[in-house]
C-alpha cells in the first residue's frame, strides 16, 4: 500500500519534471496528453490504493483481528493504518543527547485515502478543462498543475510535523504561478495577495509548531514531530489550559486563512476569480481542504482543552458568520465566478461548524463535508469556466436563457447546484445535515442560526441558475474580433469526461453514503473518544479521558445517523 | 609559565608538533608564495599576458585546494597544549567549510580576472582562506590575530585586482580603513585579556578564566569581550557595524562580493566562539553558554541585524546591495545561535550556528556564483531589473538560483529551512525569554525577508526580458556555472539528507 502511495506521490512529480525539462520540444498537444496520462495514472494509482485500503485495513478491522502493520498504539487519536518511516534528523544537545527526531513518515487513514482520491480525481478534470482554455505556455502550466497535486497528496498522508508543513507550503507556489501567470488580468495582485496572505498566516503556523516541538520535546518526547506519537503523548499528559490555547490559536492561524474562516478570507474571492479555471478547481475543490484538514489533523486531537474553550465558542461562530456573511454576499455578486467562490465561504462554514461539534457526527459531517465541497464546487467552477470559454464574459447580466443554447450544460448546472444547495438525495444534504445535527448537540444556536445559511445557499444559487439559464436568450456579441461568428457548442465529449465522474459522485454519495462513513469511521471514532465523556465546559479535565479507546456508544450513534439518512 | 610535562619537550619537538597541526595551511601558503614569486615573471613589463594564463593559475588553486582537503581527511582531534596552534572539532569543522568555499570561489573567480593579474588574485583568495583556518586553529592570541590579518590584507588586494575603476577604488578603500578599524577594536580587547590572564595561551587563559578571584578581574574580562564583539562585528557585518557593505559589494565584482559574503562571516564566527568561550572559562563548547550580560547584547545585536537587513534589504534596486542587506539579515540569524549558546536543556545552538553557516555558505555563493554566470565579465549584471526574464532566456542558470534564493527565504525543499527551523528549536528550547523574544523575531523576520527572494523569483519567472538580453548572451563564465550548480545541488541535498551535517556540525561540542 505504501508502494501505492509513493507512486502516486512520484508519478505527478514525475510527470511534472519531464514536462518541464522537455518544454522546449513539447508543442501544446504532446504536453496535455502527458500531463493527461500523468494525472489518469495518478487517479487510477489512488483508485487502487483506496480499494487496498477497503480491504486490507477495513475489512480485518470489521472482523476484529487488526493487523499490526502501525506503529501508533492501538487508542491514538491519529492512527495510520499503513506507514512508512525514515529517520530523517536527529537533533541533539551540546552533549550529544537525541532532543528531537525528525522523520520522513508517511501514514495513511481513512481520511487521507479519501481525499487523495479526491485530489487525483479533480486533478483529471482541472487536465481537461484546461485543454484549449491554456495554449500559452501548455508544458509549463501543466507541470505546474502537477507539482500542486504532488503537494496536496503529500500533505495528506505526512504523518510528521515537519513533513507536513514541507507539504503545505509546498502547494504556495505552484498556484502562486498558475494564477500569476495564466490568471485573469489583475492576476498579478491576486497572485501576491495569495501568497503573502496564506504566507503569513501558515509562519505563524509554523511558530506555533515548533514552540509545540520545541516545548515537548523538552518536556521528554524524543520524537516531537511524529503526529502520532505527539498526539498520544499528549493525550497522556495534558497540557496546562493556557499553554494550549497559545499553540491553539497561533496554529490556527494559517488554517484559519486557508479555510478560509469568516474576517481572513478576503483574499479568496479575488484570487479565484483571477485563477484560471483549473487553478479555481484545485484551489477550492482541495487547496481549502488543507485549513480545515489542519484542524481535524493537529488542532482537534492536540488540543482537546483548546478546542472545548476557545474553538467550539469562538471558531463556531466565525463560522456562522461566514455562512450568513458568505451567503449574503454570494446573493449580491453578478459574476457568477466570484458567487461561486462566496458560497465556498459559506460551505467550509458548515464544514467547519462540523469539526468543531466535537462529536462524532459533526466530526464525520465535517469530513464528508469536505469531499461534497470538493465535488460540488469543483463541478460548479468547471461549468463556469466552460461558460467562460464560449462568451468571455461570466456576469450575470450578460447572458441569460442559455438553457435553450446549452441544455447538457444547463442541466448539469442545475443538478450541480441542488448538490451544493444540500437536496436531499444528493451529496451536500449528508454532509451538513450531520454536521448541523452534531453543532445542534454542542450548540442549539449556532446550529439553528446556520441552518438559515441553508435557506440563502438555495436563494442565491438558484437566482443566479435562473437568471443565466433561464429566461429569454441573451448571449454577449461573439463575432467582432475574429470576423467570423462564433459557433456556440454544447457540453462536448472532454468536457463530459472531466463533469461527469464528479456530477455521479454527488449522486452516489447522496445516495449511499455510508460507503465513504465506513472509510472514514475508525479514524473518526478515534478522534471523537477524547471529546466523549468530558463535560461541555471542562473545569478540570480528566487526563485519562484521552486514552479510553473508542467506545462502544461510537459506533451506534454513527448507525443511527446513517439509517436516518440511508431512510431519507 | 605553562603547564608543564615530565620530560621538558626541545624545541624541535615543539615546532614538529606544531607543524604537524597546519598541513593543509602550510600547502595553501606555500602555493601562495609560489604564485607570486612565479606571477610576475609570466606578464610582460606592460602587464599583456598570454591569453588563458588564467586557467592555469586556477588550476593550481584548485590542485593546492585538493592537497589541503587530502591532509585535512588525515587530521585528528588532539588535546590543547601549550603549543599556538589546536587541532579540535571546530577546527575540522571550519577547516572543511573554508576549503569548501576556498573551492566555490576559485570557481568564481576564474573568468573574473584578466589573466595578467590571475596569479595574484588566485594567491590572495587562498591566503584568506589560509587565514581562515588559522583563526580556529589559534590556541593563541597572538595566532587568532594573525589569522585575522592574514584573511584581512589580501582582502583589501583582491577587492581592487579584478577591476580599478573609481567605484571599485571607493569600495576598497571603505573596506580597508573600516577594517584597520575593527582589527585595532580586537587587538585592544586581546590587549586587556593579555592583560587579566597574564599569558596568550588560550588554554592557560581558559583555566585563569575559569577561577577568577576578584570582581574587578571578571569586569575586566567584559570589558575585553565587548571590545572583541564589537571588533569582530564588524567582520560578520552585524548591525551597527554593518555600513560599509552595501557599498562595498556594490562597488566590487560578483566573486569579490561572494568571498565577503561569505569568510568573513566564517572568520568572525568561529573567532567570537574561541575567544568568548575561553575567557569564560569554559573548557569546551560543549558547556559554553553565554553570560546574562553577553546573551544579552548578543540578542540586542541579532534583532537590530536582522530588522535592519531585511528591512532595508526591501527597497534595494540594485541587486549586489540587495544582497549585501540579505547577508547582514543572515548575520543576524546566525547571531540567534549563538546568543543560545551550548543549550544545556534542548537543541544546541552552537551546533545551529554551525550547521546553518554551512548551509548559509553553500547558497549565498551559489545565488553570487549563478549571477556570475548569468552576466558576462564585460557587462555582469548590476541592477536587479536586469533579472527579468531570466528564466526563458537562460532557463538552467534562472532555475539553479531559484533553488538557491528559496534556500535563503527559508522555504521547504531547501536546506534553508531545516537550518533556521534548527536555529528556531534552538532559541525556542532554550527557555529563557531573551531567547524566546529572538526565536519570535526571527519568525518575523522570515517572513519580511521572504518578501524580497520572492521578487527576485518573480522578476526571473514572471516578467518579460529586456530587450537587450533576449539575445541571450553566450555562456561566457562555465566555471562559476559549474560552482552555482554544485551550490543549488548541496542546498536540495541537505534538505533531503541533513544528519551528516549536523553531526559534523554538533561534534565540536564534543570537543
Amino acid at each position: 500500500m505504501i508502494a501505492l502511495l509513493f507512486l502516486s506521490l512520484a508519478v505527478p512529480f514525475a510527470s511534472a519534471v519531464l514536462l518541464m525539462l522537455f518544454r522546449g520540444s513539447l508543442n501544446q498537444t504532446s504536453s496535455r496528453l502527458l500531463a493527461l496520462s500523468g494525472s489518469v495514472a495518478t487517479l487510477f494509482l489512488s483508485l487502487l490504493l483506496l480499494a487496498q485500503y477497503k480491504t486490507v485495513v477495513l475489512k480485518p478491522l470489521e472482523t476484529g483481528n487488526r493487523p499490526a502493520v502501525s506503529s501508533a498504539s492501538e487508542a491514538s487519536a491519529i492512527r495510520p493504518r499503513a506507514e512508512f518511516r525514515h529517520e530523517w534528523l536527529k537533533i541533539t544537545d551540546s552533549s550529544g543527547k537525541v532532543t528531537a527526531r525528525l522523520e520522513m513518515y508517511f501514514g495513511l487513514d481513512g481520511i487521507s485515502v479519501a481525499l487523495i482520491a479526491l485530489t487525483t480525481l479533480l486533478t483529471v478534470s482541472s487536465v481537461l478543462i484546461s485543454w484549449e482554455a491554456i495554449s500559452d505556455r501548455a508544458s509549463e502550466f501543466y507541470a505546474a498543475l502537477l507539482i500542486l497535486e504532488t503537494g496536496l497528496i503529500g500533505v495528506f498522508c505526512s504523518m510528521d510535523l515537519v513533513m507536513f508543513y514541507v507539504f503545505f507550503e509546498l502547494t504556495l507556489i505552484p498556484l502562486f504561478f498558475l494564477i500569476a501567470i495564466w490568471g485573469g488580468p489583475d492576476r498579478r495582485k491576486a497572485a501576491v495577495r495569495f501568497f503573502l496572505y496564506t504566507l503569513a498566516g501558515s509562519l505563524i503556523t509554523l511558530s506555533g509548531l515548533v514552540a509545540l516541538v520545541a516545548w515537548v520535546a523538552r518536556a521528554g518526547l524524543t520524537s516531537p514531530t511524529s503526529l502520532p506519537a505527539l498526539a498520544d503523548w499528549l493525550a497522556a499528559n495534558p497540557l496546562p489550559q493556557a499553554l494550549q490555547i497559545s499553540f491553539f490559536l497561533a496554529l490556527s492561524a494559517g488554517f484559519l486563512v486557508k479555510v478560509p474562516v469568516f474576517p481572513f478570507h478576503t483574499w479568496l474571492p479575488l484570487a479565484h476569480v483571477e485563477a484560471p479555471t483549473a487553478g479555481s478547481v484545485l484551489l477550492a475543490g482541495v487547496l481549502l481542504k488543507l485549513g480545515t484538514y489542519g484542524f481535524l489533523r493537529l488542532c482537534l486531537p492536540m488540543f482537546p482543552d483548546a478546542c472545548r474553550v476557545v474553538g467550539l465558542p469562538m471558531i463556531g461562530l466565525l463560522s456562522v458568520i461566514g455562512i450568513l456573511y458568505g451567503s449574503f454576499c454570494a446573493l449580491s455578486q453578478r459574476d457568477i465566478k466570484k458567487l461561486v467562490a462566496y458560497s465556498s465561504v459559506a460551505h467550509l462554514g458548515f464544514c467547519m461548524l462540523g469539526l468543531f461539534a466535537l462529536n462524532t457526527e459533526g466530526i464525520t459531517g465535517g469530513v464528508l463535508q469536505m469531499v461534497n465541497h470538493g465535488l460540488s464546487t469543483g463541478a460548479l467552477f468547471l461549468i463556469v469556466g466552460m461558460i467562460y470559454e464560449r462568451y468571455h464574459t461570466r456576469m450575470l447580466d450578460d447572458i441569460g436563457g442559455l438553457a435553450k443554447r446549452l441544455p447538457l450544460i444547463a442541466c448539469s448546472m442545475v443538478f450541480i447546484s441542488m448538490s451544493s444547495i444540500g437536496l436531499p438525495g444528493l451529496n451536500g444534504f449528508v454532509g451538513e445535515f450531520l454536521s448541523l445535527a452534531g453543532m445542534f448537540r454542542s450548540s442549539p444556536v449556532y446550529a439553528v442560526l446556520a441552518t438559515a445559511g441553508v435557506v440563502l445557499g438555495a436563494w442565491y444559487l438558484l437566482t443566479a441558475v435562473q437568471l443565466a439559464f433561464f429566461g429569454t436568450l441573451r448571449e454577449p456579441h461573439q463575432d467582432d474580433s475574429h470576423g467570423h461568428p462564433h459557433v456556440i457548442t454544447d457540453l462536448n465529449a472532454r468536457e463530459f469526461t472531466a463533469l461527469a465522474p464528479l456530477a455521479a459522485l454527488c449522486l452516489w454519495l447522496g445516495v449511499f453514503p455510508a460507503s465513504l462513513i465506513e472509510l472514514i469511521e475508525p479514524d473518526v471514532a478515534a478522534l471523537s473518544a477524547l471529546y466523549q465523556d468530558a463535560p461541555p465546559v471542562p473545569v478540570a479535565v480528566n487526563p485519562v479521558s484521552g486514552l479510553v479507546p473508542a467506545a462502544v456508544p461510537v459506533p451506534q450513534v454513527l448507525s443511527l445517523s446513517q439509517r436516518i439518512i440511508v431512510a431519507d | 609559565m605553562e603547564p608543564s610535562s615530565i620530560i621538558p619537550p626541545t624545541i624541535y619537538d615543539v615546532i614538529n608538533q606544531a607543524t604537524g597541526l597546519i598541513i593543509p595551511e602550510i600547502i595553501l601558503l606555500a602555493t601562495v608564495c609560489l604564485m607570486f614569486l612565479a606571477g610576475p615573471f609570466l606578464v610582460s613589463e606592460t602587464g599583456q599576458a598570454p591569453a588563458g594564463l588564467r586557467h592555469r593559475w586556477g588550476i593550481l588553486s584548485l590542485l593546492a585546494l585538493s592537497c589541503a582537503f587530502v591532509a585535512w581527511s588525515n587530521t585528528s582531534v588532539v588535546e590543547p597544549g601549550a603549543g599556538p596552534f589546536r587541532s579540535d572539532a571546530l577546527v575540522w569543522y571550519v577547516r572543511g567549510l573554508s576549503l569548501t568555499a576556498g573551492i566555490l570561489l576559485t570557481l568564481l573567480l576564474w573568468d573574473q580576472i584578466d589573466d595578467g593579474k590571475a596569479a595574484e588574485a588566485h594567491a590572495c583568495l587562498l591566503a584568506i582562506i589560509a587565514g581562515t583556518n588559522f583563526v580556529t586553529i589559534a590556541n593563541d592570541l597572538v595566532t587568532v590575530f594573525l589569522g585575522l590579518e592574514l584573511v584581512s590584507i589580501p582582502t583589501y588586494v583582491l577587492l581592487i585586482l579584478p577591476r580599478r575603476d573609481w567605484k571599485a577604488r571607493e569600495a576598497t578603500i571603505k573596506y580597508f580603513l573600516l577594517s584597520i578599524f575593527s582589527s585595532a577594536l580586537v587587538l585592544y580587547g586581546l590587549s586587556w585579556v593579555f592583560g587579566i590572564a597574564g599569558t596568550t595561551n588560550l588554554t592557560a587563559i581558559a583555566a585563569r578564566a575559569a577561577d577568577v578571584q576578584f570582581d574587578v578581574d571578571r569586569g575586566m574580562f567584559r570589558i575585553a569581550m565587548l571590545l572583541v564583539i564589537a571588533g569582530l562585528s564588524f567582520r560578520i557585518t552585524a548591525v551597527p557595524f554593518h555600513f560599509y557593505a552595501p557599498d562595498v559589494f556594490q562597488g566590487v565584482t560578483s566573486s569579490s562580493a561572494a568571498m565577503l559574503s561569505f569568510i568573513p562571516k566564517l572568520v568572525g564566527f568561529s573567532a567570537l566562539l574561541r575567544l568568548l568561550s575561553v575567557s569564560f572559562g569554559a573548557t569546551s563548547l560543549a558547556v559554553w553558554t553565554p553570560s546574562e550580560v553577553v546573551r544579552f547584547i548578543l540578542a540586542v545585536l541579532a534583532i537590530a541585524t536582522m530588522f535592519v537587513g531585511n528591512l532595508l534589504a526591501l527597497r534595494q534596486t540594485n541587486i549586489l546591495r540587495l544582497l549585501a542587506y540579505s547577508s547582514i539579515a543572515h548575520a543576524g540569524y546566525m547571531l540567534v545561535g549563538l546568543a543560545v549558546g551550548a543549550n544545556l536543556s534542548g537543541t544546541s545552538g552552537i551546533a545551529a550556528l554551525l550547521f546553518y553557516v554551512a548551509i548559509y555558505g553553500v547558497m549565498t555563493l551559489g545565488v553570487f556564483a549563478l549571477l556570475t554566470a548569468a552576466g558576462s565579465f564585460t557587462s555582469p549584471i548590476k541592477m536587479l531589473s536586469e533579472l527579468s526574464g531570466l528564466g526563458r532566456t537562460q532557463p538552467v542558470t534562472a532555475l539553479l538560483m531559484a533553488v538557491c534564493v528559496f534556500g535563503l527565504s527559508g522555504l521547504p525543499p531547501t536546506g534553508g529551512f531545516l537550518g533556521k527551523l534548527n536555529l528556531f528549536l534552538a532559541a525556542w528550547s532554550d527557555g529563557s525569554t531573551t531567547s524566546r523574544v529572538l526565536a519570535i523575531v526571527l519568525a518575523v523576520n522570515a517572513v519580511i525577508g521572504a518578501s524580497y527572494y520572492l521578487r527576485m523569483i518573480g522578476l526571473m519567472y514572471l516578467e518579460p526580458s529586456s530587450a537587450e538580453q533576449s539575445t541571450g548572451p553566450a555562456m561566457t563564465q562555465p566555471a562559476a556555472l559549474v560552482a552555482g550548480m554544485f551550490c543549488a545541488a548541496a542546498t536540495l541535498i541537505v534538505f533531503v539528507s541533513p544528519q551528516w551535517l549536523w553531526d559534523a556540525a554538533t561534534l565540536l561540542a564534543k570537543s
